[in-house]
């Protein structure tokens, strides 16, 4: 019997999925195995042509890391769509936008403006931005569009499956595998990880206090942090109880707060404003009735790049979507 | 409430439940109450739920239908925006009149219509702290912190169904969806 087809390819992101994959370490050797791969630009020399020559849901699974920025990722990533029974949004930039979706607080001519003309490091005296067609004397060069707005695989084409985390830990990737393999596969639309959220499984939830409340906001950098305490109960911003848990808590177990990559769990429309929502609601808690307008401006003021941290991974899912651009 | 062409009997009413009403609420006199409908005329939660209609709930109190009002999970539904009370022309403190409901039927074994899923709660304790009447428990089960609704001390005010990170705790039936659609549609 013939090895069923897998597809990797990557979109925007930072390659970051693409070491989750190798880091399977002989588990790849498996997966490598028992399917076909047929495109991996990272690893493997096939071409858009060895795609397009493939039939129609020929290959049975494309892994697709990254959000859509470029036209040319929007044009590969329709083609696997056709060419692939199942699509999977790999990683969080698929699955809700990720960093390269906190570009939505900016638009295609500010983000050129910045990089290619006021960054320190830049010395760009003529102005030159990308253009999409360059003539160069014996004919031209072209470069994809560069869209204003990211979007998520799945407002880009039809996803079945979403493999969450920046990146995906190889225990869920396996599962993933494994599933698809034996056709022992959720319900479509399905995000293969655990339902709960992340304080479920968290190291520190057996000395978390009864009520939490926070008194003062604190970024990681300006408190030394108890590698056993909640750190909410520090301080600190932790979004674990509004993201799906999974990860194997590396963050936290690394002393550092959870920062969302995982999404929200199931029937969350919006996880940045739920996180924000969370927060507020244990914001000052102790001594609420003494403060005054002054405290209360103060205490919210510590919270440093509020779109930013709710929304530092899922911005294009979010009902905002993106900064609305006068 | 589907009460309409039912029959009103005078023996089933307690007509002393409108003068319980008022001596819990000192300065409010429901019986000046004619039933004029400005309340729900600009009452926004009787925009999406008919059922919620404070015209008729302080006819209930003042016929004396105390069971039939205490037991309505509609009584659960106000907003206290409180435009009714600000409207009404007879000085009804409806507000006022809701609390005192709500506190009776507390009290009588009709709970608000607010449960935790339990089933998929992380215990990251932020209904806990945010709940203004203690009435969330965190419990130990399994090794794990559950959170869990005392429901002899849940006023159903809501602050921990929009707390809740994981969306699992359901608050007088106003489910995020019918939230978001109302959202939606002036939007649209």
């Amino acid at each position: 019997m013939a090895k069923p087809k897998v597809a990797f390819y990557w979109c925007a992101s930072c390659g970051g999925c693409e070491e989750a994959v190798v880091d399977l370490n002989e588990d790849l050797l498996k997966v490598a195995d028992a399917v076909d791969i047929v495109l991996w630009p990272v690893a493997l020399d096939f071409k858009k042509k060895d795609v397009e020559a493939l039939r129609d849901g020929e290959i049975a699974v494309s892994f697709i890391n990254g959000a859509v920025r470029l036209e040319e990722q929007e044009k590969m990533v329709k083609l696997l769509r056709g060419k692939s029974g199942l699509v999977v949004a790999f990683g969080s930039c698929a699955h809700m936008g990720g960093i390269p979706g906190l570009g939505n607080f900016w638009t295609r001519d500010t983000i050129f403006q910045r990089v290619y003309k006021e960054v320190p490091s830049v010395e760009n005296p003529e102005g030159i931005v990308p253009q999409e067609k360059t003539g160069i004397g014996i004919g031209e060069l072209t470069l994809p569009e560069f869209y204003d707005t990211v979007k998520t695989l799945d407002q880009t084409i039809p996803v079945d499956y979403y493999l969450p985390g920046c990146p995906p830990p190889p225990d869920l990737i396996m599962n993933a595998v494994n599933a698809i393999l034996t056709g022992k596969l959720p319900e479509k639309g399905a995000v293969l990880a655990p339902e709960k959220a992340l304080c479920d499984t968290c190291p520190r939830a057996e000395r978390k206090p009864e009520k939490l409340s926070i008194k003062e906001i604190k970024r990681p950098y300006e408190v030394k942090l108890d590698p056993e305490k909640c750190f909410l109960e520090q301080g600190v911003i932790c979004l674990g109880p509004a993201t799906r848990s999974g990860c194997g808590e590396t963050c936290i177990r690394a002393n550092m707060p959870c920062r969302g990559c995982f999404g929200p769990v199931d029937g969350i429309v919006d996880q940045g404003a739920k996180g924000l929502s969370m927060i507020a609601s244990i914001l000052g808690l102790e001594g609420e009735d003494k403060m005054t307008e002054e405290d209360v401006k103060k205490l919210i003021n510590g919270l440093v790049d509020p779109a930013g941290t709710f929304y530092r991974f899922s911005l294009p899912a979010s009902l905002l979507t993106r900064r609305r651009m006068e | 409430m589907t009460m309409r062409g039912q029959p009103i009997r005078v023996s089933e009413l307690d007509t002393d439940f409108k003068r319980e009403v008022i001596a819990r609420e000192a300065d409010c006199d429901i019986t000046a109450c004619f039933s004029c409908a400005t309340c729900t005329a600009g009452c926004p939660i009787y925009e999406v739920y008919p059922q919620h209609d404070p015209r008729k709930i302080a006819r209930m109190v003042n016929l004396g239908m105390r069971e039939r009002a205490l037991s309505s999970p509609y009584i659960w539904y106000c907003s206290d925006c409180w435009i009714c009370e600000q409207r009404c022309p007879q000085n009804v403190k409806f507000s006022s009149v809701w609390d005192v409901l709500k506190d009776i039927a507390a009290k009588e074994g009709y709970p608000p219509p607010v449960s935790i899923n339990e089933d998929m709660c992380s215990g990251c304790g932020i209904c806990v702290a945010s709940c203004p009447y203690a009435a969330i428990e965190l419990r130990i089960q399994n090794g794990k912190r559950l959170a869990h609704l005392v429901t002899a001390l849940c006023r159903g005010c809501g602050v921990c169904g929009a707390a809740c990170p994981s969306a699992i705790i359901s608050v007088n039936l106003f489910e995020d969806e019918q939230l978001f659609s109302q959202i939606e549609a002036p939007v649209a």
